[in-house]
């Protein structure tokens, strides 16, 4: 019973350590037309598609980087595993790509940061080139 | 006259000639693919099902498949993909070939050959790491017929609110030989057409879609002198019966819910058709499963009921022996027409050891109904129509 209850505390110790950490989303833009929802920013990054004009570019962190799963459970609410064969479906009934990964935030940042309409996810309170926008926070 | 297949092997051709080119070019191409070894084996040798018989095999459904897209510029691509399978029932090949134009993010317009989009994972069947099972469950998956066609179709996406709604409409043709119960049927449609309506809103997807082909015309080189036969001794209406000639239509509803820890997802689906032989089919699976850390566990009911007008045999037995043989010959090929009424339970699990492999196990419980076929080729007629199908596979995308 013992182990169990270790094993518990484990697993909620790891969902509060995700739970406190925030993320902004953050865009190569001069301004949105409209504030971002959660629901605006899932479909952004999983179908590809925005009201936005210009049209926005979605970009990614690796798989087991830990802003992306925070990002995966909080605003996705989707395990990995789950995102990587909806992309195998989109990809191989030639529907759509996923968004393009990076290895490390800052190969991430720089991107966003040369190319207009990129955006991607980031820690909250990241300190951020002043070109680049928040258009959507995390609670 | 160039035909489209010729045209097709041309362009492929073509691609590979370009894509050969320059370094600079590597960018515009992309390749991508999909594996996936299944091996499994039913607790019976009075049947077969899917090919399996009771000794472990490999060859049922293992395959190989590499995909290039290939840019030629922001708003046009094209993209083949190479097949090669290990089942005795499938050619292996160029199973798609189309060229691409999205002239904006939210239309896209395909032309080629295509994979027909029916079911939720009818256009990636053979991509097994898209989806939960290793068998998708046969009462839909391998009943729903003309797996691609040549065409175009036409993508839109709509934003209502927090929803997006994908529709897809399509037009072409379809020919195919399907090797069923072993007899090489040929079956080939001048007009196929259909549509797909997907609502997604946050984790939850409504779907439905409807396929329809006015004139299915099915050749059946055993069956043709027999038919003649029937004609020759003025049974025309017997005859009428087995010539396939005619219409046949599907509608398919489907539904998702998919959380970070679980889901649900269910399909139904109706084949209505004015072919006496095929007649109605339908059927419907639910499913539910859970993730626990990497591993995914999944439980799916379904259920499949067909309808088949028996043609009734009026050729009178005990006159001549050309009677006498006309009349067997219809009693066989009735007993031959599919009557699959199947329930099956399936527990699977599947677990994602790396982002692009992951390995399944699961077990079907299949219960038919005795003096139907059931899906299975049954080879002693005392068999229940049970049987415990175990699989184990490995999937891969690269």
């Amino acid at each position: 019973m013992r182990r169990y209850t270790l094993i518990i505390l484990l697993l909620l110790g790891a969902r509060t350590a995700i739970a406190q950490d925030n993320i902004w989303v953050v865009a190569n833009v001069s301004e949105v037309d409209s504030v971002f929802s959660k629901a605006d920013v899932r479909t952004l990054f999983m179908n590809n598609s925005s009201t936005q004009k210009p049209v926005l570019q979605p970009v990614a962190l690796s798989p087991g980087h830990r802003v992306r799963s925070i990002f995966n459970a909080k605003v996705l609410a989707l395990p990995e595993s789950r995102i990587q064969s909806y992309w195998a479906q989109m990809r191989f009934s030639g529907r759509m790509t996923p968004p393009k990964e990076f290895e490390t935030l800052e190969e991430m940042l720089e991107y966003i940061s040369n190319n207009e309409g990129a955006v991607g996810y980031m820690p909250a309170e990241i300190e951020l080139p002043e070109h680049l926008i928040v258009i959507y926070e995390s609670l | 006259m160039l035909n489209l297949k010729s045209l097709l092997v041309l362009t492929a051709a073509l691609l590979i000639v370009m894509s050969s080119q320059a370094a600079e070019e590597s960018e515009k191409l992309e390749l991508s693919g999909f594996a996936r070894a299944v091996g499994g084996f039913v607790d019976t040798d009075k049947a077969t099902y899917e090919g399996y018989d009771d000794s472990v095999s490999f060859s049922e459904k293992s395959l190989i498949a590499v995909q290039a897209d290939y840019n030629f510029s922001s708003t046009l691509s094209a993209s083949a993909q190479f097949l090669l399978h290990t089942d005795e029932d499938r050619e292996s090949g160029l199973e798609w070939l189309y060229f691409t134009y999205a002239p904006t993010e939210e239309l896209q317009f395909n032309v080629g050959r295509l994979r027909t989009p029916f079911l939720k994972y009818s256009d990636v069947i053979d991509v097994g790491f898209a989806y939960p099972w290793i068998n998708a469950p046969q009462q839909l998956y391998s009943s729903y017929m003309f797996s691609q066609y040549e065409g175009a179709n036409s993508r839109y996406r709509a934003t209502y609110g927090d929803a997006v709604v994908d529709f897809e409409v399509y037009y072409g043709r379809y020919k195919d030989d399907i090797i069923s119960n072993g007899v090489d049927v040929e079956v080939k449609l001048d007009e196929l057409y259909g549509g797909v309506v997907e609502l997604n809103y946050g984790g939850f997807q409504l779907r439905t879609a409807i396929i329809s082909g006015p004139k299915v015309e099915t050749t059946i080189d055993e069956v043709e002198p027999l038919i003649q036969g029937l004609r020759a001794a003025g049974f025309d209406d017997i005859a009428e019966r087995f010539d396939i000639n005619d219409s046949a239509n599907a509608v398919l509803l489907g539904a998702s819910y998919d959380t970070l820890s679980w889901y649900v997802s269910g399909e139904w689906m109706k084949i209505s058709s004015d072919i006496d032989v095929l007649a109605n089919l339908e059927s419907f699976y639910v499913s539910y499963g859970y993730y626990y850390e990497s591993v995914l566990f999944h439980l799916t009911y379904a259920s499949s009921n067909q309808s088949v007008n028996i043609v009734d045999n009026t050729i009178p037995v005990g006159v001549t022996p050309e009677l006498d043989l006309l009349h067997y010959s219809v009693e066989a090929l009735n007993a031959f027409l599919p009557t699959d009424d199947l329930d099956t339970w399936t527990l699977g699990a599947r677990w994602d050891v790396k982002t692009n492999l992951a390995l399944k196990g699961e077990i079907s419980f299949l219960d038919g109904k005795e003096g139907k076929t059931s899906f299975f080729d049954v080879e002693e007629q005392s068999f229940d129509r049970n049987a415990t199908l175990y699989q184990v596979a490995v999937e891969w995308v690269f």
